[in-house]
């Protein structure tokens, strides 16, 4: 049992993580329905870039949001550049799939071609570590489940308060509708991308700070968990990216602590593939009826 | 330095004719029917570890390498097996997600899948010898050329099978494809809605396609493993089928020719190309050269020559119903 | 309710089409005279989509031999209806009967096995297939047609192919298309698509007809091809629905009409008596 809760103490923090990156991913996947898994290469970019940035002098929670910021630029150009040319010649949501892989691939490769297969570390500030029954977490996880929280919280003010965000949601609901109503849907777009980029750049940071060392394959391998807590927690809703976040980094914990560490992915993969399977509308269902791609 | 040249030259053909029955199968499914089998790689490995047991024999407790199953069976038979392991495995991952599913997420599933069969055989170190993979595979008929596998004759003989059985498989896939059942299948592929309302069931087809192209997979692998002995996860991780889908991409999605013309293209040709070039900077360089191509490749194609380089064949019915022949040789568009 | 008016002139591609196109054979004669029982049937039919209501309450009938239009606003629910019926969208509540058969909630493929036949609002050809192939994808799959049984020996599919082939031939040929036999049809304008959608409809045996707006993007010529054909199959046996906002081709062709706006049936009877009534003019006039 005292496994078990070690273990929900790290499912806190992996939450943490995922809940940046889903929140990220299910804002750009719901209001354009790209399925965009170059996300990971944009959070491996936005890493070394905080390193560089670090390791220069800068404290560590500067160069996040410096990453955030190269996230969010780099996700608009991302889009902008390679993946709105290509659904313009209509090309079928299946091919953009291929498309983000093959972007993923390369952006992988480059990266590693620049960086080498080492790893690296960032430079941390001490911090103290609190105890809670079987539980320990450090003051740099705690800042992390805050900025989380957060930033989790901001982005569902924003989508429910904002203009911006409500023509957020209208885009994700019915495109066309939006364009007819006036709504200027490329910029929403853009705005999209740049907001869920930063999400992804910060998220790509606090990955390669709590696994203490990372290389060019970390962020990739948060990729599967991470969509898999922006489907389970239904698509479009931040809220239910942290929720999904919670689910997904939970189950993986523990169910790896209670039968191989291993296996940790295997849970999160399996529990997105059922979902998907069953339930695609996830489990806080936003709303029911997914569309093609908006254009 | 001829001898050197026949060991070159039936690696070049065993590997193309493995890339060649693999792409085979995956264009059927996905180029000629639309499913999109992320999880391609899975059957082929499944048809290669089930080769592999077949022929290894038993797994002994003192032996390095444990798995399940065993026996040591002749010739055809763990080709055979191999087929049918990755023809059932191909429809029962396929259905559980292709009825439910729309595209985008179904790759996603299958992806997931991927995932989860490497990381489930590496991990279980008595299923299929886990990370290290299997080892030591016997060669088939190796008794007919008195148990010496190295030399030149086997490895002309084992070229020569693997060129038969590459044959074999374009003429089933082609036999297919050019069936009123494999019309049906590009009509589910081109409009599944249309093709639907006209009686076309996507299920019956999904599960056919599914089912061959699963058997061309596990067989692929079954002659991989008999030629280079060993298999190990790391041989099959989920970028292996992104490659595949290239090589269809880049061949032609949808043309069985294309098919072919992308197997040697790209997994043979980018894979064996590079050792052609200069090694300059770190090994990790060339690899990521190598890879940074693969994923170059399909934004290219789809945006320069979405059709491939050998675009699907357009069919015309002869002019004169009543000639002796019923089909007019084809005419590429 | 009389057919007769609403006949068009017997023009010489009629005929050819009488002639060349060989649907519609499978019901006894009998079965097809109007007034016995209905070829299909709606009965409070709905959708709804999260609280939205696209199509409430609709209860129709359409007989072998007549044609029934389903006229009205944009917005007003029509194709959903048709989806429902063809299978494509499960109803959120009421039926749908297919010869005497309850379907409600069958796919579209087991509808087609009762010679349920549909058209799309945008032309749904296979638009990678040629458009002679695309006519063969009307045919219902005969035996030797498996998967394993292509692999065989066996030829048993290339006669029949043959003369599906020929019959393909002759229903292009009536409607002017026979020098794109070999296009892809997705090289077609939008009318020449809608003409192979149609045709393909007809080369088995249908029965039931359903058309989304099958004038839409025609040219005025092909138009009166296309009514001819239809008032044919009517002729033959062949029950019609229709979603038309030609208001001529409503006119000449159908029997009856159904006005729907908002998702609900507001008028139904002869086109000459709904156009009077007042809430049919406001819909139009409103909505």
């Amino acid at each position: 049992m005292n496994i078990a809760i070690e273990a929900a103490g790290f499912g806190l923090v992996t939450a943490s993580l995922l809940s940046l990156g889903a929140v990220g991913f299910t804002l750009q996947y719901g209001v354009t329905n790209v399925f965009n898994l170059a996300t990971a290469g944009i959070m491996t970019g936005s890493a070394y870039v905080a390193l560089q940035v670090n390791q220069a002098g800068v404290s560590i929670w500067w160069a996040m949001v410096v990453a955030g910021v190269f996230g969010g630029v780099a996700s608009y150009a991302l889009n902008r550049f390679v993946y709105v040319p290509f659904i313009r010649r209509g090309v079928k949501a299946f091919s953009m799939v291929i498309i983000a892989l093959a972007v993923w691939t390369m952006m992988q490769y480059i990266t590693l071609a620049i960086v080498g297969p080492g790893f690296f570390a960032f430079r941390l500030p001490k911090t103290h570590t609190y105890q809670f029954e079987s539980i320990s977490l450090t003051g740099t996880d705690f800042i992390l489940i805050i900025v989380a929280l957060i930033g989790m919280l901001a982005l569902e003010a924003a989508l429910r308060l904002t203009k911006f965000g409500k023509a957020m949601r209208a885009v994700a609901t019915n495109a066309p509708l939006a364009r007819a109503s006036g709504i200027r849907v490329d910029r929403i777009i853009d705005i999209t991308w740049i907001t869920s980029g930063i999400f992804t750049g910060v998220a790509g940071v606090a990955i390669s700070m709590v696994v203490v060392s990372f290389s060019y394959t970390t962020a990739g391998d948060f990729l599967v968990p991470i969509v898999a807590a922006a489907i389970v927690g239904g698509v479009g809703s931040p809220t239910g990216a942290m929720i999904g976040a919670l689910v997904v980094g939970m189950v993986s914990e523990i169910g790896a602590a209670l039968t191989q560490p291993d296996y940790k992915d295997v849970f999160a993969f399996a529990l997105l593939a059922v979902v998907l399977l069953l339930r695609p509308s996830g489990l806080i269902p936003e709303k029911a009826q997914r569309k093609e791609l908006a254009l | 330095m001829s001898t050197a040249l026949v060991y070159y030259g039936s690696l070049l053909l065993v590997y193309g004719a493995v890339y060649g029955i693999a792409c085979a199968g995956l264009n059927l499914q996905f180029g000629v029917t639309g499913v999109v089998n992320f999880a391609y790689i899975i059957f082929q490995a499944a048809g290669a570890y089930t080769a592999a047991v077949l022929t290894l024999g038993p797994s002994s407790p003192v032996s390095f390498q444990h798995y399940v199953g065993g026996a040591t069976l002749p010739f055809p038979i763990p080709l055979i097996a191999a087929a049918a392991v990755g023809a059932l495995l191909a429809l029962g991952v396929g259905l559980l997600g292709i009825r439910r599913l729309r595209s985008d997420y179904l790759a996603i599933v299958l992806l997931a899948a991927s995932l989860i069969a490497t990381a489930v055989a590496t991990n279980q170190d008595g299923l299929v010898g886990g990370a290290a993979g299997l080892a030591l595979v016997p060669k088939p008929l190796g008794s007919l050329f008195g148990g010496i596998v190295t030399n030149e004759s086997y490895n002309l003989f084992f070229s020569l099978l693997a060129a038969v059985l590459c044959a074999v498989s374009y003429v089933i896939v082609h036999r297919i494809t050019e069936s009123p059942y494999g019309r049906r299948c590009r009509a589910l592929r081109d409009n599944e809605p249309a093709a639907m309302a006209l009686g076309v069931s996507p299920f019956r087809h999904q599960a056919g396609v599914l089912l061959v192209g699963g058997a061309l997979a596990g067989l692929s692998g079954a002659l991989l493993v008999e030629y280079i002995s060993a298999w190990a996860p790391s041989g099959w991780l989920y970028p292996e089928t992104f490659v595949f889908f290239t090589a269809l991409i880049v061949g032609g999605t949808g043309s069985n020719w294309g098919a072919l013309v992308g197997a040697i293209v790209v997994p043979l040709g980018i894979g064996e190309g590079a050792r052609y070039l200069p090694q300059f900077g770190s090994p990790e360089l060339m690899v990521s050269l190598q890879w940074i191509v693969i994923g170059l490749l399909p934004l290219i194609f789809l945006w320069f020559r979405p059709q491939g380089l050998i675009p699907e064949r357009r069919r015309v019915f002869a002019a004169d119903p009543g000639a002796a022949r019923d089909r007019s040789p084809e005419v590429t568009s | 309710m009389t057919t007769d008016s609403t006949r068009g002139p017997q023009t010489a591609s009629s005929q050819a089409g009488a002639a060349g196109a060989t649907p519609a054979e499978a019901a006894a004669p009998d079965e097809r005279a109007v007034g016995a029982r209905p070829a299909l049937e709606t009965r409070a039919l709905g959708k709804t989509y999260g609280g939205l209501s696209a199509v409430s309450n609709v209860s129709l009938a359409v007989r072998y031999g007549e044609i029934l239009g389903i006229i009205g606003p944009n917005g007003a629910g029509k194709s959903t209806l048709v989806g429902m019926i063809a299978g494509a969208i499960q109803p959120s509540g009421g039926d749908v009967v297919l010869d005497g058969t309850a379907v409600t909630g069958w796919r579209p493929q087991a509808l087609a096995k009762l010679g349920l036949r549909r058209t799309f609002q945008v032309a749904a050809v296979f638009p990678r297939l040629t458009v002679l192939e695309n006519l063969l994808l009307g045919v219902s799959e005969g035996p030797g047609e498996s998967v394993l049984s292509v692999l065989g020996p066996g030829r048993r599919w290339r006669a029949r192919e043959r003369e599906q082939v020929r019959r393909a031939r002759a229903l292009l040929a009536t409607f002017g298309l026979a020098s794109k036999e070999s296009e892809y049809a997705g090289n077609l304008s939008g009318g020449e698509q809608r003409l192979v959608e149609i045709m393909r409809t007809t080369m088995s045996e249908v029965r039931t007809l359903l058309l989304d707006e099958p004038m839409a993007g025609v040219n005025p010529r092909m138009m009166c091809v296309i009514e001819d054909y239809l008032l044919n199959l009517r002729s033959q046996g062949v029950a019609v629905i229709m979603i038309e906002h030609r208001m001529e081709s409503v006119e000449r062709m159908c029997d009856s009409v159904v006005v729907m706006a908002r998702g609900e049936v507001i008028a139904t009877g002869a086109m000459t008596d709904v156009r009077q009534t007042e809430s049919v003019v406001n819909a139009y006039l409103v909505g």
